[in-house]
């Protein structure tokens, strides 16, 4: 009697145990994600001009993000830990929200006004509190004319590998144009040619 | 009579041919053309490595750890010690274990874009070496954390 109280006792404990165990391995294959869109933003507008853009930001749990930007000179440089200077320095004003809570999805709003020409490029760093990730957005504020072609030139490439053709409205208009000539001039012939028949016909009856 | 006949005829066609150019006109076409897909970084990382028992002059076991490129672009993973600690500024990390390992702050790594709507997995190795640490260490320090943030940027 009292072996098969001891037998299920341990069976219990077995049981516990490996419970314990899941939940740790549970706890220690804990992953975080965080996502933002789009990776690069770029600053086209006028000296003294203020611009501004939306970066979506999402994750799958919820916590403070604290939010700051750095900046360099060199335009080279890809290693953010490297970029030394501060917005004001180059005389950019930044305007965003430097500590949010992030909950799902959220339209994160950042303008720009800058009151210097200058070559330089910034960096918007994510920081998820307590989170073992932190994400760049790339800033190009200084991108003019070039940056914009190489926007478009890289948006065909990307277009063209995923793909997907790129339709031009003056393309699809001419085409339009096009057939509704055929479809006019094609009526107007038949249109013709039935009154020829229908002339011929007249034509041939005998007057009563 | 013939004159009304033929007047009537070629109304009739007239009209018809009209009804025809109309009916071409009408004619809705729709699509949905879509643009490029919009960038995403986004990544997937885990929250606690636990490494194990070192002692000075020692190294731990080698701990794989992977990482998931949830987005859709190239992305460069740099880790970073979040506060410098003179014992976890010895970890080290190598992509493969044929690769040599370099310490905290000298290594990156890329991962490359998923495939449309996939994720892309890769890993890399960290271990803790404190072959080459000098300092001594008089007691024991159970359980001694350090906050490692990994910094993801889109592959430039």
């Amino acid at each position: 009697m009292l072996n098969l109280e001891l037998r299920s006792y341990n069976k219990v404990l077995v049981c516990l145990c490996c419970f314990l165990i899941f939940i740790f391995l549970i706890g220690l294959c804990d992953a975080y994600k965080i996502s933002v869109s789009p990776p690069s933003i770029y600053f086209e507008g006028n000296l003294f001009e203020k611009e501004c853009k939306i970066i979506m930001v999402w994750t799958d749990k919820p916590g403070y993000t604290e939010v700051n930007d750095v900046w360099t000179n060199n335009l080279d440089n890809k290693v953010v830990g490297e970029y030394e200077l501060v917005s004001s320095e180059l005389g950019i004003k930044l305007e965003y929200e430097r500590l949010f809570y992030l909950d799902g999805e959220k339209e994160f709003k950042i303008c720009l006004v800058s009151s210097k020409e200058g070559e330089y490029k910034g960096a918007l760093i994510f920081k998820p509190r307590n989170r073992g990730v932190e994400l760049v957005v790339w800033l190009n504020p200084e991108s003019g004319e070039f940056v914009k072609n190489e926007l478009i030139k890289g948006s065909e490439e990307k277009a063209r590998r995923q793909g997907i053709s790129l339709i031009s409205g003056e393309v699809v208009k001419e085409n339009f144009t096009f057939s509704k000539i055929w479809v006019l001039g094609s009526s107007i012939l038949l249109l013709v040619v039935l009154l020829f028949l229908i002339v011929f016909l007249l034509r041939k009856r005998p007057i009563l | 009579m013939k004159t009304l006949i033929a007047s009537l005829c070629i109304c009739f066609l007239l009209v018809a041919s009209l009804v025809i150019v109309n009916a071409n006109d009408i004619l809705t076409v729709e699509a949905d053309i879509l643009g490029p897909a919009p960038a995403v970084l986004s990544v997937e990382v885990p929250d606690f490595v636990y490494l194990g028992n070192v002692s000075k002059g020692e190294e731990t076991d080698k701990v794989k750890i992977y990482m998931n490129n949830t987005g859709n672009v190239p992305i460069l993973v740099t880790p970073e010690l979040v506060n410098s600690d003179e014992i976890f500024d010895n970890l080290y990390f190598a992509r493969r274990t044929t690769d040599s390992y370099e310490q905290i702050g000298e290594w990156s790594m890329n991962l490359t874009a998923p495939t449309t709507g996939g994720i892309e997995s890769d890993y890399f190795y960290m271990k803790l070496d404190l072959r080459n640490y000098n300092k001594n260490i008089t007691q024991d320090y159970i359980g001694k954390q350090a906050d490692v943030k990994f910094r993801v940027a889109q592959l430039q």
